[in-house]
């Protein structure tokens, strides 16, 4: 089996709900997006804006057989990576957050150029703790933010990805957008409460 | 997205059914002109409180625009992406170096304890992202910066052995230096006030040889200084903690101001930068001398001269407001002039060089140890130790009121 027939089926697996296809495709994918990042860093300036469409786009050819592409993989593969952006923006800003606190920085100062503030940090780990609650009470919204927000994805991509008009995702971005918002407020307050008002 | 302390606790922690009553409400309400939708939802909810006061909540929320979400992160997701990758980090050799352990890793770069295998040597060896081809100004400056910082050979700078590019990415490999940093010291305890000083020559003496050989620090601040076991100050990165970002991250102009109110993107440490840095103005060695301002007063105080909520109001308490001095600085005769001094705005009155900080400081440390002498043979002393692990600001206190009472009677 080709490696591209056998992300096509992994993908495929995973989205029947095989959670063991998913650790195998999340390294692969992962390392093809940074691959792909690092090559466009190298050729372009850094401060120039890569879509993720764009990243995740080049991915998916990269990793399936060019002049087979399958639309119904080709979602998965997006949801999949919105996923993976969101769990390395988290890790990035764990690493940051447990920075400031003191964590393990010695010998050399680090801090010459920091991709997220502590502040952005705190911000979006708080995001992702709220997140996780959303999907509790209502899993379309969280994972049309999810690949909106960390996937860089529009309305009308995910529209075509989870099968409704583009207005009807707007819709509920719009409601969930609130709905963060809200409960992050309330978290910063439950923060500050020192969690005295669990649910 | 700013988060408001005044918004109360939510626990409404909600069934199925009742957050798709919510939405219902919610979405037949949002678009509707803003005047009538108090109304449309109060009459909706009926006697449910609860569900309209979420209703309430989130049209609000809906109608904020400074809504954490409207800001999208993918960008940033792809610089991290492109940056430092993991198996980067599980790399055992780069270069001419053995890589032995990962000492810490930055937005883009890292650093290892690496061995030279040429000269059997350990060094710290950072790595730095990669280079735009087309910079070649950046490069230049780069390498000019790096060749003048090697050149300088002090007790108190950390040597630069060397600066070359491998596998597409430049590196430095630097004096390994083990001992503390000054950040670590300041969050144990306080410090005595003649080790305080002491610190603080040291790292003017290091400004000093810097200068000479004309290359500005940029970034002096607690993160950047080593203290050895042997209380021998090393000062890291010098010349080329922010040279190297000039033009890589930045375009042109690192100090640009763009950048630094640009979201979740900062270089360095706002607390530190002087006036003109935030401004984005032309540097010299003064700004030097600001940011050695600044990490004295944090020494002394126990917290910096200028601080806020968000690096915005860090800012413009960097250009606007004047340092508070506690009180209890004006017990050691001078020290307030030599921070006033340091931290001036404007740079004509600010110390013109490190030399005049350098004198003021010995003088001031000449008289406290005489002082100090003279207490010693006249009174039995307080045991030394007794502040160590106390806090920061009642240890500042015991020590200049109670253990050297220098110039109080």
């Amino acid at each position: 089996m080709t490696e591209s027939e056998n992300i096509t089926q992994m993908l495929t697996a995973w989205s029947e709900g095989d959670e063991n296809s998913l650790e195998q495709l999340l390294p692969l994918v992962e390392q093809e997006l940074r691959r792909i990042a690092h090559n466009y860093m190298r050729r372009e300036n850094l401060n120039h804006t890569l879509q993720t469409t764009a990243l995740i786009n080049e991915a998916y050819i990269e990793l399936n057989n060019q002049h087979s592409v399958n639309w119904q993989s080709r979602k998965h593969f997006y949801a999949l990576s919105a996923q993976i952006m969101r769990r390395i923006l988290l890790k990035y800003a764990r690493d940051r957050s447990c920075a400031k606190r003191g964590g393990n920085f010695s010998h050399v100062s680090l801090e010459d150029v920091s991709i997220l503030t502590a502040e952005k940090s705190e911000e979006l780990i708080a995001l992702d703790e709220a997140l996780n609650r959303l999907s509790e009470i209502d899993v379309v919204k969280s994972s049309i933010v999810e690949m909106r927000y960390f996937g860089g994805l529009t309305i009308e991509e995910i529209g075509k990805i989870l099968g409704y008009a583009p207005i009807t995702i707007a819709v509920h971005w719009k409601l969930a957008k609130a709905w963060l918002g809200r409960e992050m407020k309330g978290q910063h307050y439950k923060s500050k409460m020192n969690r005295s008002y669990q649910s | 997205m700013r988060l408001s302390e005044t918004q109360p606790p939510k626990t409404f922690f909600m069934k199925r059914t009742q957050w798709q009553n919510v939405e219902k409400i919610f979405n037949q309400t949002i678009f509707l002109p803003a005047e009538e939708r108090y109304g449309h939802a109060l009459e909706a909810c009926g006697d449910n409180k609860d569900l309209l006061r979420e209703v309430i909540e989130l049209l609000e929320e809906a109608e904020n625009n400074e809504n954490f979400l409207s800001d999208p992160i993918y960008s940033l997701g792809n610089k991290i992406l492109a940056s430092i990758p993991q198996d980067f980090l599980d790399k055992t050799e780069f270069a001419f170096y053995d890589l032995l352990e990962v000492l810490g890793r930055g937005g883009s770069s890292v650093v290892f304890l690496a061995k030279d295998k040429r000269l059997d040597r350990l060094v710290a060896l950072k790595i730095l992202p990669y280079l735009l081809p087309d910079n070649h100004e950046t490069i230049l400056r780069f390498q000019r910066e790096a060749k003048a910082a090697s050149a300088i050979s002090h007790q108190n700078v950390a040597h630069i052995y060397e600066f070359n590019k491998a596998e597409d990415r430049f590196y430095i490999a630097m004096e390994y230096v083990t001992g503390e940093t000054l950040r670590q010291m300041l969050k144990k305890n306080a410090f005595e006030l003649l080790r305080v000083l002491d610190i603080s020559i040291q790292i003017t003496r290091a400004l000093i040889v810097s200068h000479r050989a004309n290359i500005i620090h940029r970034d002096i601040k607690p993160e950047n200084i080593m203290v050895t076991d042997e209380n021998l100050v090393k000062v890291l990165d010098f010349g080329l903690a922010k040279t190297f970002y000039a033009g890589h991250t930045l375009e042109a102009d690192m100090e640009s101001f763009s950048l630094l109110t640009s979201p979740g993107l900062v270089i360095g440490t706002v607390g530190y930068m002087s006036p003109e840095q935030v401004r984005g103005q032309k540097l010299d060695s003064r700004t030097d001398l600001w940011s050695l301002g600044v990490t004295l007063y944090e020494m002394l105080v126990g917290e910096r001269p200028f601080t806020g909520e968000t690096q915005s109001d860090v800012q413009a308490k960097i250009l606007l407001a004047e340092p508070d001095f506690p009180a209890k600085l004006n017990e050691i005769p001078g020290i307030v002039d030599v921070l006033k001094k340091l931290l001036s705005k404007d740079v004509e009155s600010r110390y013109q060089n490190a030399s005049d900080v350098l004198n003021d400081l010995e003088f001031i440390k000449d008289r406290l140890s005489s002082e100090v002498q003279k207490k010693k043979t006249q009174l039995s002393f307080p045991n030394e130790d007794e502040n160590v692990g106390g806090n920061k600001k009642k240890s500042f206190k015991n020590f200049v009121s109670q253990k050297f009472f220098p110039f109080k009677k």
